[in-house]
């Protein structure tokens, strides 16, 4: 074999290795985006939509504190915002991307419960929070199953003039809707667990 | 009926429809075309709608991709009831 044809060969696998190069590349490519309309406020709708999914998903673990909730919290939203990555929205323009959670227990008319959950985001210098209120209003304990009164309810600064709706199920008593955000319920449990409409679930312990 | 607040343009739709708790609804129940006639109504415009899923594949599409739009939007989802399954959404109108 000849100096000249040796060269031929090595330049051939050189263009097959840079040929297969570019091809795995690729793979790792944004999928689907051409073109993009930028817009800040949208991605703090996006953030907030993250936030809605991961506090479902966290406040499934049955939890009563911060550190088990923010675990959950941050795997989820880590997932999420590898898939955001990877659509291209970002455009490695985000900047810091901040977001936390936490709870707050409260406890009144001797019922634990969690008044509270609240996330903060933030995203290329714009904040924003996402509140999950739960509040007893009474408890009524003279007939046979106490029967409690709570206010629940959804806030976002996205959307500051008005609060946001839910409708709950009650796992261990019977729930009634008074109106848009009192309801009443009859414990037939000491503990009270509710799932709302979004998936996040709160907790009522009579004690 | 459907009313959009004024500061919510056409970039904005779906992240509005997002948080009115339309379109985790309407895409995870499969409600494609409800969404389609919801979006018609409301820009009163001709859009083309692709939904894919994670890996890629498009789950739904409708109108012509192939005429020229001037907005491109594309919204992610990341799942419902705090289960982990996302969904991109690409709205060209």
């Amino acid at each position: 074999m000849t100096v000249n044809s040796r060269s031929q060969i090595y330049l051939i696998v050189c263009i097959i290795i840079i040929i297969l190069s570019l091809s795995l590349l690729s793979a790792f490519e944004p999928l689907y985006v051409d073109v993009i309309e930028e817009d800040r406020i949208v991605m703090l709708y996006q953030l907030e939509s993250i936030a809605i999914e991961a506090l479902a998903y966290g406040s499934t673990k049955y939890v009563m504190n911060n550190t088990v909730l923010n675990q959950a919290f941050l795997q989820y939203v880590h997932n999420a915002l590898y898939v955001l990555n990877r659509t291209g929205i970002f455009k490695g323009k985000a900047g810091k991307i901040s977001i936390t959670c936490s709870l707050v227990i409260g406890r009144s008319y001797n019922v634990t419960y969690i008044k509270l959950y609240r996330v903060t985001y933030s995203f290329s210098s714009l904040n924003g929070t996402y509140v999950v209120h739960l509040d007893v209003l009474d408890v009524d304990r003279l007939s046979i199953y106490p029967v409690i009164k709570i206010r629940y309810y959804h806030y976002s600064s996205l959307t500051p003039s008005m609060i946001r709706v839910r409708s709950l199920v009650v796992r261990g008593g019977m729930i009634l809707r008074n109106n848009d955000t009192v309801f009443t319920i009859t414990a037939l449990s000491k503990n009270i667990i509710m799932k709302d409409d979004l998936g996040i679930v709160t907790f009522l312990r009579i004690d | 009926m459907l009313s959009i607040p004024h500061d919510i343009g056409i970039g904005r739709i779906l992240a509005w429809l997002d948080s009115a708790g339309l379109l985790k609804k309407l895409i995870y129940s499969r409600k494609y075309d409800e969404l389609n006639r919801m979006l018609l109504l409301l820009l009163d415009k001709p859009f083309s709608l692709e939904i894919y899923a994670i890996n890629g594949t498009l789950i739904f599409q409708s109108g012509s991709i192939n005429r020229p739009y001037s907005h491109s939007i594309v919204y992610v989802i990341t799942g419902v009831n705090g289960s982990f399954d996302p969904r991109i959404i690409v709205l060209r109108v």
